[in-house]
């Protein structure tokens, strides 16, 4: 009986004691527990409030996420679409979720090996977010092509309770935080729709209303990056008409498994008047450098240090076919 | 006889490598404003360079002020961007000019000269450089709508994401074109 009374406190709440450990059970929390809650986001000097509903049902996410402050912009999404409200611009992005069937639960073991040779990964203190216990966990990067994370998980659920992107010395470049979180009840249906009606909006998504075709393996790319940071291997390509100009364009996806870059290419075209990106720009811990190159338009983007996209960017490469 | 572009790529390097003297400068910088060729060249030259000395590139806050009497437009102030590692800067003597006229190409200051685009690089929206906001930093309307399509499509293939949490889908609710 004491046998498998040590079994049961081994394999719940309290049988979290390594980096790994506790990496899986944030996984299987976000995938499996329903929450709803108030958080902020902190970016640099700016706060935002923002209210969360994530639901699961019969392994069905659906999700919202509405700004209580400023603009108010939301996200509603469920398994397979992501519809992003921007009233102030009456307008809105719709898509389909593009999640290779590689999903973070199947990769993990391999990524989580992989991980270790670029970041250092230990355990924290225990701290107090939402009021409740949390684990602290400390990912620092072995190089300075990719951020840092600290990572706060509800010790009882593993849920994220608090996440820091950050840089050199530990400075934090972006972080959000619940304050008030309620994990395991009933999700209003109210809670999950939108507030602001599609019919009032301009939207823009797939040209002929379809995910379009995603390469988990990738194969025959046109383009390469000749430069990567250690670790970053090419994960996912698509190639498909862009929502955002009509066009066809091109969508690497590179990863360390768990810092990821995009880089989308397309074609230049007078006839096309979509404005491209020339330089370096950034929101939060994301940024993006464009340029063009052979008549073509290369983008990048993704949440690592400007040094990261800039490098990637510059030394893409149009493969011989 | 001297090639015309090698002493045109010639001047462009001087330039960056502030190896011309004030009037040489002041001439070169009118020259880039009015040949797209030139600009053109200028910008590859700046592209490579920024790649190879980011630190430097960025690290040079007085420059507009200093660039602003010749290039006859009123250009912004542009802040260091945090995430840099400060240690990490060098400065190497005489660079310094040759960092602050880049900057103003590499941080979106580029678009207040005029008559610098031309044809098909008339789409290339500068993009201006911040060390921190809820916006992307943009001189285009229309470019804010395409960095953030570009997001959320990026958004979407972030690897673990529930290590990631909420963060990916809070920079974009948190996006407030008014700020």
């Amino acid at each position: 009986m004491r046998f498998i009374l040590f079994l049961a406190l081994w394999s719940g709440t309290a049988g979290a004691d390594s980096v790994d450990d506790w990496l899986m059970r944030m996984n299987d929390a976000a995938v499996n527990l329903s929450y709803q809650g108030i958080f902020v986001y902190v970016n640099g000097s700016n706060l935002e409030t923002m209210q969360v509903a994530h639901q699961v049902d019969d392994g069905i996410v659906r999700e919202r996420i509405y700004s209580l402050n400023g603009a108010p912009r939301e996200i509603v999404r469920d398994a397979e679409q992501v519809w992003c409200y921007v009233p102030e611009q009456k307008m809105g992005m719709h898509e389909f979720r593009q999640v290779p069937k590689q999903s973070f639960p199947n990769i993990l073991p391999r990524r989580l090996g992989q991980l270790s040779d670029n970041y250092s990964l230990t355990l924290g203190r225990e701290d107090r977010i939402a009021d409740r216990t949390a684990q602290q966990i400390l990912i620092a990067p072995r190089d300075e092509y990719r951020y840092g994370y600290v990572l706060w998980a509800d010790r009882k659920t593993g849920l994220l309770l608090k996440a820091a992107l950050v840089a050199n010395e530990n400075e934090p470049v972006e972080q959000y935080m619940f304050t008030k979180v309620s994990i395991g009840d009933n999700i209003d249906s109210v809670d999950l729709a939108s507030n602001t009606g599609k019919e009032n909006l301009k939207w823009f998504g797939p040209a002929d209303g379809s995910p379009g075709p995603v390469n988990d393996e990738v194969l025959n790319p046109g383009w390469a990056v000749t430069e990567l940071p250690d670790g970053f291997e090419l994960s996912t390509q698509i190639k498909r008409i862009s929502p955002i100009n009509k066009r066809m364009m091109e969508h690497y996806v590179y990863s360390d498994g768990l810092a990821a870059v995009s880089v989308f290419i397309e074609v230049l075209n007078v006839v096309n008047t979509t404005p491209l990106i020339k330089g370096t720009t950034r929101i939060g811990a994301v940024h993006a450098f464009g340029h063009t190159q052979d008549g073509y338009h290369v983008t990048v983007v993704g949440g690592v240090p400007s040094r990261t996209v800039d490098m990637m960017a510059m030394s893409v490469k149009k493969l011989l076919e | 006889m001297n090639n015309p572009d090698k002493v045109i790529h010639e001047k462009i390097s001087a330039l960056l490598d502030d190896e011309l003297d004030s009037s040489e400068q002041d001439d070169m910088l009118v020259a880039i404003r009015d040949d797209s060729r030139l600009a053109d060249a200028w910008q590859r030259y700046h592209l490579i360079r920024a790649a190879v000395r980011r630190e430097a590139i960025i690290h040079l806050p007085d420059l507009p002020e200093k660039m602003a009497p010749v290039l006859g437009s009123s250009v912004k102030p542009v802040r260091p961007q945090s995430s840099q590692r400060p240690t990490a800067i060098k400065w190497i003597p005489g660079l310094a000019l040759a960092a602050s006229i880049a900057g103003i190409v590499g941080l979106g200051l580029f678009s207040y000269l005029p008559g610098l685009e031309s044809g098909e690089s008339s789409r290339n929206v500068q993009v201006t450089e911040m060390d921190q906001g809820t916006k992307w930093q943009t001189t285009s309307p229309d470019l804010e709508h395409t960095l953030n399509a570009f997001l959320v499509e990026h958004g979407e293939f972030t690897p673990m994401p529930n290590m990631h949490g909420l963060m990916a889908y809070a920079r974009f609710v948190s996006y407030d074109s008014e700020r």
